[in-house]
């Protein structure tokens, strides 16, 4: 099962982690000076690093494709809309994508189910250590992987935690929350737009520091933010079922009334729908849909996705009603 | 996940690539603009009038001024303050580098590493990598920081007048880096990675690529 779609540790408050390497190799030029021949260089000696891995050609497939990769957060935007020699290497259960050209050289993505950041270091580790091998690493004793933004000077990493805060939000309680973390070097950003319904309450939550802390020191830290993170946001869950359960209940089950009947749905309106359902299903309200199957479709009803299932283009109304009809199938074949 | 960039607070149609925090009265509140929405604000050009930076508005120009709000707390004047300072190998200034807020190569990080110390400090509270190091190069890297450690004792030793340790210590720094510059040399020359290159460009074995060697000096 894709890493996307599985119920990992804390899966009712924590979606999945990430730990991202950004590499250089020595002697060829950054981003900032690096021309089409160094690009070339790049891609060349990442096709031989990678051979047994799908390999996908950025310039040569359409926007909505590239689109449908940043949903499958195989690529980031950046990559998206490179434009010299960009390219992944992405392996078989999607859990490992290799971005080259981008704002680096190389940027190693090692993505697991829920809260499982030790995991995934281990995976994006032993990638590196395969690479550090055959080719040689723009690297200084003194400021670590050398990376085109100093922002991501020494161990190159950052490790993320997507984690749906629904409670936290309502309540109030992320205001204070993102001042107390950012005094500790972490950064939490909405993920689909502001601290607001629009974002459908997910977050990621990551490392502002890359040098000067080891890898394990960086995910240790990361880890236990989102401990107490997961923590609170149950509390207030259960604070927030227990002063009024059936308010609690009477939104949970609006939500999938709409969900599996209306015929018009904009993703906004679907990220909302999604979270309540995602609280509905934590709070042991629904058995159906599962976890897994809201995982999937939080994938399936995204812009380009959806295009790419439809085998067009489509316009915005078009898309609303295609997201609907969509989320009736899945719910249907359950 | 990933990072996935927001749209723009103000058009909502362009990235959102200028991310502001404000913090008053204790309240934190996050403002995202794109480039160009962020140029034309009224409160985003307030804050970088003070930069005196170019009409750009972009993470280069946030970088710098985390430059130099560096200098302002009293830290030291780095070696050079001009944009004079270049990379030797791709040519970027150091000016360039405060516009952009991305290097050019790793060797820039040779050229103006020490002018962009306080910037990292600002950045991630430290100038010095704890982090896992390549394989390959973990040995040198062990001197490196070895080194380092000595010439910091050698300061020390210098500042208490205590000069018998010190020349203690410049001895075996020096002793440390022969050492190092011999097996960089060493593997510089390797006889077996030079040979493959050779025998796989001439299509012979190792064995007779020295003769050759010899023979072509000869001619």
């Amino acid at each position: 099962m894709s890493w996307y779609i599985e119920a990992g540790p804390h899966h009712d408050v924590v979606l999945s982690s990430r730990i991202r390497l950004a590499r250089n190799f020595s002697g060829l030029p950054f981003k900032k000076r690096a021309d089409r021949s160094t690009s070339m260089k790049v891609l060349d000696k990442a096709k031989k690093l990678f051979k047994g891995m799908l390999y996908i050609d950025i310039s040569e497939i359409n926007v909505i494709e590239r689109q449908a990769l940043v949903e499958r957060h195989l690529i980031s935007p950046e990559l998206a809309s490179g434009k010299n020699n960009p390219a992944v290497f992405v392996s078989k259960d999607e859990s490992i994508s290799i971005m080259v050209n981008e704002e680096d050289h190389l940027r190693i993505q090692s993505m697991q189910a829920g809260l499982q950041l030790e995991s995934a270091l281990e995976k994006a580790i032993s990638i590196d250590e395969e690479i550090a091998e055959k080719e040689e690493y723009a690297f200084r004793h003194d400021y670590g992987y050398l990376t085109g933004c100093p922002t991501n000077l020494g161990t190159g990493m950052r490790a993320s935690v997507m984690m749906h805060l629904p409670a936290m939000t309502k309540t109030g309680v992320m205001e204070r929350t993102l001042e107390a973390c950012s005094k500790l070097g972490i950064a939490i950003r909405g993920l689909y737009g502001e601290h607001s319904n629009a974002s459908g309450y997910i977050f990621q939550i990551s490392n502002q520091i890359s040098l000067g802390q080891s890898e394990d020191e960086i995910v240790a830290n990361v880890k236990s933010i989102v401990e107490q993170l997961i923590d609170t946001e149950k509390k207030l869950r259960k604070e927030l079922l227990e002063k009024d359960r059936i308010g609690f209940e009477d939104e949970v089950f609006r939500a999938l009334g709409a969900f599996s009947n209306a015929r018009i749905i904009s993703s906004e309106e679907c990220l909302k729908l999604m979270s309540d359902i995602r609280l509905g299903i934590s709070a042991g309200l629904l058995k159906q849909p599962g976890i897994e199957a809201i995982n999937e479709l939080m994938l399936m009803t995204r812009a380009a996705t959806l295009q790419k299932s439809a085998g067009r283009p489509l316009e915005a109304r078009e898309r609303d009603i295609y997201r609907a009809d969509i989320i009736r199938k899945k719910l249907e074949r359950g | 996940m990933g990072d996935e960039n927001m749209k723009c607070q103000k058009c909502n149609i362009r990235e959102a690539n200028v991310h502001l925090v404000k913090s008053v009265n204790g309240i934190k509140k996050e403002i995202h603009m794109c480039d160009k929405c962020a140029a034309e604000d009224m409160e985003m050009g307030e804050l970088t009038a003070g930069l005196g930076q170019s009409s750009l508005f972009g993470l280069g120009n946030l970088l710098s001024g985390l430059f130099s709000a560096g200098y302002s707390l009293g830290e030291q004047e780095p070696i050079s303050l001009t944009g004079s300072v270049k990379c030797k190998k791709c040519g970027m200034s150091l000016q360039e580098f405060k516009n952009n807020g991305t290097m050019g190569c790793d060797e820039c990080y040779e050229a103006f590493g020490k002018n962009i110390e306080p910037l990292l400090k600002r950045l991630h509270g430290s100038v010095v990598h704890k982090g896992r190091v390549p394989g390959k190069i973990e040995h040198k890297i062990k001197a490196d920081r070895e080194i380092d450690r000595l010439k910091e004792l050698l300061n020390k030793a210098i500042c208490e007048e205590a000069y018998e340790k010190a020349a203690e210590l410049r001895d075996e720094i020096k002793a440390l880096e022969r050492a190092k510059e011999e097996s960089e040399q060493i593997l510089k020359k390797s006889p077996v990675r030079n040979s493959i290159k050779y025998a796989k460009k001439k299509n012979i074995d190792n064995a007779k690529a020295n003769d050759n060697d010899e023979k072509e000096m000869e001619d």
